[in-house]
């Protein structure tokens, strides 16, 4: 029976270490965040508060993974990834829209030169 | 009416009670603008986003799910994520729509340079492929930035593993293990799984340039001068390890303080083992 007790912990405290944060969420997290950062740089803006909200809330899930608070950490990955996305989505719409902004204003240039 | 028929029905109407109490949960006004952002674009047939559509679309239906199954925290928190999904699918579809436009906008200005003739043309061209150069020169230099600053991020990532990272306003960044992680008992050896940790510690301070001191410290076990000694020759372990790895010895120093900076109660077992700590201080740059 001592044996049977000490078999069930075994498998419970195996079950325990199952269930923390998959690497893999973590890498995908982490390659989110970097890839908007290369995207966002040194602009400010929306795109700039997404990156760091990102940042903050990667830091805090792996506090509470340090902390053993599982599945909050798991959400709170998912969290930051998504935020990261939307960062990196943000910093390459402003970027084509500059672009586009400064070519319009090229065909202005144009249009009034021409129409000298 | 027989007494099966009557417990079969008492049973669906509980049922069905449950169900309404359920129902009665109000969606958060993050899911409800998830819902309307994405019924706004669920009939767009943009192959640009259609990843991002199917990603908002499965973190709605798991809001959703969990709303449903009562649980209104859990709920709240995917429905956040559910409505970042959304937003990204959208800001990629505007994106996509921008970068068509860019591209008839480019077209169109290339047929006016020729309309205006030759010479202008290469006026324009020229003056475009050297603000080209200058931009690329300039984005390059941004992309190094940031790609130290991610490679500097994630060694740092790695050390909060095992590492308690503190950014103190008076004293830079302490990245704090404790004793017991590193050293054998009551001694300034390390113990197995030290070559991990402080090779983690080595990457990061090889990315991370300010100047660094190693701090021992440990509980008040024993006699002041033997834990002065002891965590003397922790610290200096710990730099002596780093140096090898790499670390330039013109940058890094180390110091013991005995039990004199406890940062726990030493009445407690708890408390001595906060104590018993190794602190590497990256110095806050003066101003």
């Amino acid at each position: 029976m001592r044996h049977l007790s000490k078999l069930i912990l075994a498998c419970a405290l195996s079950t325990g270490c199952a269930t923390a944060v998959p690497q893999a969420q973590i890498d995908g997290a982490q390659k989110a965040i970097a890839s908007a950062s290369d995207t966002v740089g040194s602009m400010g803006g929306p795109a700039a508060d997404r990156l760091a909200d990102a940042k903050k809330e990667y830091d805090a899930a792996m506090e509470m993974a340090k902390a053993g608070k599982t599945d909050e950490a798991s959400r709170t990955l998912a969290k930051a990834e998504a935020d990261a996305k939307l960062a990196g989505a943000l910093g390459a719409e402003a970027k084509t829209k500059s672009d586009l902004q400064a070519v319009t204003d090229q065909i202005q240039t144009l249009k009034t030169q021409l129409g000298k | 009416m027989t007494t099966q028929t009557s417990k079969t029905l008492a049973v669906a109407v509980l049922a069905l009670a449950v169900l309404a109490g359920c129902s009665t949960l109000n969606p958060s006004p993050d899911l409800v603008a998830a819902r309307s952002g994405y019924a706004a674009m669920a009939n767009s047939t943009n192959p640009a986003n259609a990843a991002e559509r199917g990603q908002a679309q499965q973190a709605i239906n798991k809001a959703n799910a969990m709303l449903n199954g009562g649980n209104e925290q859990t709920a709240q928190q995917l429905a956040q994520i559910a409505n970042l999904k959304v937003q990204n699918a959208q800001v990629v579809g505007d994106t996509a729509d921008a970068e068509a436009r860019l591209v008839a906008t480019q077209n169109e200005a290339i047929s006016i340079a020729r309309a205006k003739g030759m010479a202008a043309a290469g006026v324009t061209a020229a003056a475009s492929a050297a603000t080209s150069a200058t931009q690329q020169q300039i984005s390059a230099e941004q992309a190094a930035i940031a790609n130290a600053e991610a490679q500097r991020q994630k060694a740092l990532n790695t050390l909060k593993l095992f590492a308690n990272v503190v950014e103190d306003k008076e004293r830079g960044l302490v990245i704090s293990i404790g004793g017991e992680t590193l050293f054998k008992t009551n001694s300034a050896k390390f113990g197995p799984s030290a070559n991990q940790e402080l090779t983690a510690l080595a990457v990061y301070l090889q990315l991370d340039p300010r100047p660094t001191v190693v701090e021992g410290h440990t509980s008040n076990t024993g006699t002041p001068a033997y834990n002065m000694k002891l965590s003397q020759e922790r610290a200096k372990g710990v730099m002596d390890y780093l140096i090898a790895q790499g670390v330039s010895p013109d940058r890094i120093t180390s110091v013991g303080f005995g039990e004199t900076r406890p940062i726990a109660d030493n009445k407690t077992k708890a408390g001595r083992a906060l104590n018993r700590r190794v602190d590497v201080v990256m110095v806050k740059a003066v101003k």
